[in-house]
């Protein structure tokens, strides 16, 4: 079920109602099957693959934590990781190799084709609960929590309705304690959730929906018709559409969790405010950035993983080290990896990789330098490389990620635009609307906020975003992410 | 300042949804059907009708109704004139009054001959060349094709919905005309679009078990919710109002100057290549003109290119022995209309695109004398 629905909205509405009135065990059976039913009403045979995902998993992590033996519970772990990432590697990546496998052979005159009926549709949410019921594995394994004996709230877990498509990619750790207890009803839950989940229906149904037409009529000219001009713009274009689209979903996500009493972790905090490539990773999808940290990055350092540690992935002091600079280019490699099966997003991993070095490199030399002019420098030069990295994501080939690369460099492309005005008025508007928002929040939100003042604007505004909500509900695109 | 310990759940949830409504129900109160906005007020869609048969239409599912007419009017020599929203507009409008389609109907009847319209608001040459292979295709019979070539039209990009169908998507899959669009992206990638790209307010749940109960729940909301009938007319008047709001703001104006955009005019004057040389290899007569643009005011035009423009459209339509007209001056300025202002402010433009009855008449005159004597 997508969110930007009225079955959503009418769903989450009895499924909050029944909820409240449940006792505790029976909550979790009344999430376990609400959110089956939730995920069934996109392709129902896949939620057998969900539900076979918790099984091995609930298992898996509690004879680790039977067994003393560490070959004997590493064996167990590796089980795990071998079913889990198989099948995650047949659904996702399987045609991924058997293309560039072809590719390798037919470049040496063969005419081969591998596979020709094979087709497999991407089971939605695979790479989200995938990375979750690993990291419960690894974090029993690692004894950093004991696994859960109840299947039932286990299972709860994993397919809990507002983050299984889309994230944030939630740890059992943060999760489970809250399923097992209690919780009192709350309006504050209600009116918080509403909220966010009206606030994200309109990020994703106004802003991602109207920028979409946008993005993709321009994406659709051919290279040769853009000027560097509007690679650029079409760059910031599509990072506005899919900070609101994927923020969007988080929103409604956390909205959805919070009507009944489950507290989701913030997963954006204006990214695109980001004073360096390392802020921005702090702001963008943090969930899946500290997965990668704690899962990927700091075991392939070597460093042994301390579960009070806050460095970020790209935050390690030793990392100038050959192997800290290995492990920091496979990370990101990996993490684009993960975001598909392509080479462009592989390009654009090890892009934020090299873009991440970089800021390594000067930021030995802006000691002395004010901490405002800093940040503002920071952010100017930041924001234009970041966005720009937002063109391998989008574009579906590597020669077109050359074409638009390059023009970038040429004088002679910064004199004519290729697209309507209107593209270049609306990409200005959003990222006016970005900064006047990020100021909002930081300076005038914190001062009226709960006061009379603060409830006043917050009712004009919320009278606002419903307003617009009504008129522009309509399923007519998914969420971004869903394809990841 | 004094904080509230409790927030209300009348004041957080119930009064934004109650006031959104309310708010709602009197913006769309004043406001005007999405077809209108297009051309505004001043200007009114006629497409006209005889025995209750369209002989002009500027939507696709209507095509198989005027090949019926037309049948039925005993299937005379056809000429199909194609065009953009100069075509169908009529500014002034009066009732009983009538546009150049149906002026060169009345003129060709007495001759046995006999002329249909197909015709899009900003119809850019794409979607012309799209038309003209779907609907000579769809009558054979056709002898000639009449083509106006609009200098802003140029700026218009992709295909409209409406020439989205299932039926055109079939047809361009089969045509044998391909070689007359390989090279126009937009028409090419018709044939590969499948029915979940379509547009449509749903087409994100296209195959999934979620598509039966959101049309239930839509429908439902259609019959109950008189506010849920008119979400699509508040949409286009919330763009017309922003589209107002840019103007203002950036000071654009009717007269303002456009630039061409290169990417765009490319692929738009190669569509008008193919258009030419498809008649030419289908054995259709072939009528383009340049036209008419108000001349007592400075057009929103590069000038300089705007006259490069007209003299490469009459060579490359000559060259492919196409008829050529120019027409530009035909239509006197006081047959010109204003529309109002699309800036903020009760004032009028210069509207220069579409002319009164009066100009209709003398474009629907001069065409058919030209039909009337070419043959």
């Amino acid at each position: 079920m997508i969110f930007n629905s009225i079955s959503f909205i009418i769903f989450l509405i009895i499924v909050v109602l029944v909820y409240w009135r449940l006792p505790k065990t029976a909550r979790l059976w009344l999430i376990t099957l609400s959110s089956l039913l939730f995920y069934g009403f996109w392709k129902p045979e896949y939620t057998l693959l969900l539900i076979f995902a918790a099984v091995l998993d609930y298992f898996i992590a509690n004879g680790i934590d039977r067994l003393e033996d560490p070959v004997k519970r590493k064996r167990l772990l590796i089980i795990s990781l071998v079913l889990n990432l198989g099948i995650l590697f047949y659904f996702k990546y399987l045609v991924f190799f058997k293309d560039n496998f072809e590719t390798v052979l037919n470049s040496f005159g063969n005419n081969v084709r591998l596979l020709p009926y094979l087709k497999i549709i991407l089971p939605i949410g695979i790479s989200f609960y995938t990375f979750e019921t690993i990291s419960y594995t690894v974090d029993v394994y690692r004894k950093h929590i004991k696994p859960e004996k109840n299947f039932i709230s286990y299972l709860s877990f994993l397919v809990f309705f507002p983050h299984l498509i889309a994230g944030p990619v939630l740890r059992a750790s943060d999760i489970l304690p809250q399923f097992n207890v209690k919780r009192k009803f709350e309006w504050s839950h209600i009116i918080e959730g509403f909220r966010r989940i009206m606030t994200g229906l309109f990020l994703k149904v106004v802003l991602a929906d109207n920028i979409s037409p946008l993005v993709d009529q321009g994406f659709a000219i051919e290279a040769d018709k853009l000027s560097a001009l509007d690679i650029w713009t079409l760059s910031f274009l599509f990072g506005f559409q899919i900070y609101f689209d994927f923020c969007a979903y988080s929103s409604i996500a956390i909205g959805a969790a919070r009507m009944m009493g489950i507290r989701f972790l913030e997963n954006f905090n204006f990214p695109y405010m980001a004073v360096s490539p390392k802020a921005f990773w702090k702001r963008w999808h943090i969930s899946l950035s500290n997965w990668i940290k704690d899962y990927v990055y700091l075991p392939l350092t070597g460093k042994k993983v301390s579960y009070d540690q806050q460095y970020s992935i790209s935050e390690i002091r030793n990392s100038s080290s050959f192997k800290g600079y290995a492990a920091l280019f496979l990370t990101w490699a990996l993490m684009g990896f993960w975001h598909g099966a392509n080479w462009t997003f592989i390009v654009w991993g090890i892009y934020h990789a090299v873009l991440v070095t970089i800021h390594r490199g000067i930021s030995g030399f802006t000691k002395g330098i004010s901490k405002p002019l800093l940040n503002i420098s920071g952010w100017c030069l930041s924001l234009p490389f970041l966005m720009l990295g937002w063109i391998p994501f989008r574009v579906t080939d590597l020669s077109t990620v050359k074409a638009y690369f390059f023009k970038i460099f040429y004088p002679s492309q910064y004199s004519w635009l290729g697209m309507r005005e209107n593209v270049y008025v609306v990409t200005s508007l959003i990222m006016l609307f970005c900064i006047l928002a990020y100021l909002v929040d930081k300076y005038v939100v914190p001062s009226i906020e709960n006061t009379i003042v603060g409830q006043f604007a917050n009712v004009i505004q919320m009278t606002f975003v419903v307003a617009m909500v009504i008129v522009f509900l309509r399923p007519i695109s998914q969420f971004i992410y869903f394809q990841f | 300042m004094r904080r509230i310990k409790h927030p209300s759940i009348l004041l957080n949830v119930f009064l934004p949804i109650i006031v959104a409504i309310i708010f709602l129900y009197t913006y769309q109160r004043n406001k005007r059907n999405a077809e209108e906005i297009g051309l505004g007020e001043s200007t009114f869609i006629y497409t006209p009708y005889v025995n209750n048969y369209p002989i002009h239409i500027n939507n696709i599912s209507l095509a198989d109704s005027m090949k019926r007419g037309w049948e039925l009017n005993g299937s005379k020599l056809l000429s199909l004139w194609f065009g953009n929203s100069q075509v169908h507009g009529i500014n002034q409008y009066k009732d009983g009054q009538q546009n150049c389609i149906q002026f060169c109907y009345d003129y060709l009847q007495p001759a046995n001959k006999t002329i249909l319209g197909i015709s899009y608001p900003n119809a850019n040459l794409q979607e012309i060349l799209l038309s003209v292979l779907f609907f000579t295709n769809k009558f054979p019979q056709a002898k000639t094709i009449i083509v106006p070539v609009f200098y802003d039209d140029m700026r218009e990009d992709g295909i409209r919905n409406d020439l989205k169908s299932d039926e055109m998507r079939k047809f361009f899959s089969l045509s044998p005309w391909k070689q007359f669009y390989e090279n126009i992206p937009s028409i090419a990638s018709l044939a590969h679009i499948d029915s979940a790209q379509k547009n449509g307010d749903m087409k994100a749940l296209h195959e999934t078990a979620q598509e039966a109960s959101e049309k239930f729940l839509d429908s439902c909301l259609y019959k109950y919710w008189s506010l849920w009938t008119k979400r699509s007319a508040i949409r286009a008047n919330i763009f017309n109002d922003l589209y107002i709001l840019r103007n203002t703001s950036l000071g654009i104006k009717a007269n303002t100057i456009r630039k061409m955009i290169p990417g765009r005019f490319k692929d738009n004057y190669n569509a008008f290549l193919n258009l030419v040389a498809y008649g030419k290899s289908a054995n259709l007569h072939i009528l383009i003109y340049i036209p008419p643009l108000r001349n007592d005011v400075t057009p929103p035009f590069n000038m300089e290119e705007y006259e490069a423009f007209k003299q490469t459209v009459e060579h490359d339509a000559t060259l492919a022995g196409a008829k050529f007209l120019m027409l530009e001056n035909l239509v006197p300025p006081r047959y010109w209309g204003a529309k109002p202002s699309t800036s903020m402010g009760k004032g009028q433009e210069i509207d220069f695109m579409h002319f009164q009855q009066e100009g209709h008449r003398m474009i629907g005159d001069t065409i058919s004398k030209t039909l009337l004597n070419s043959e």
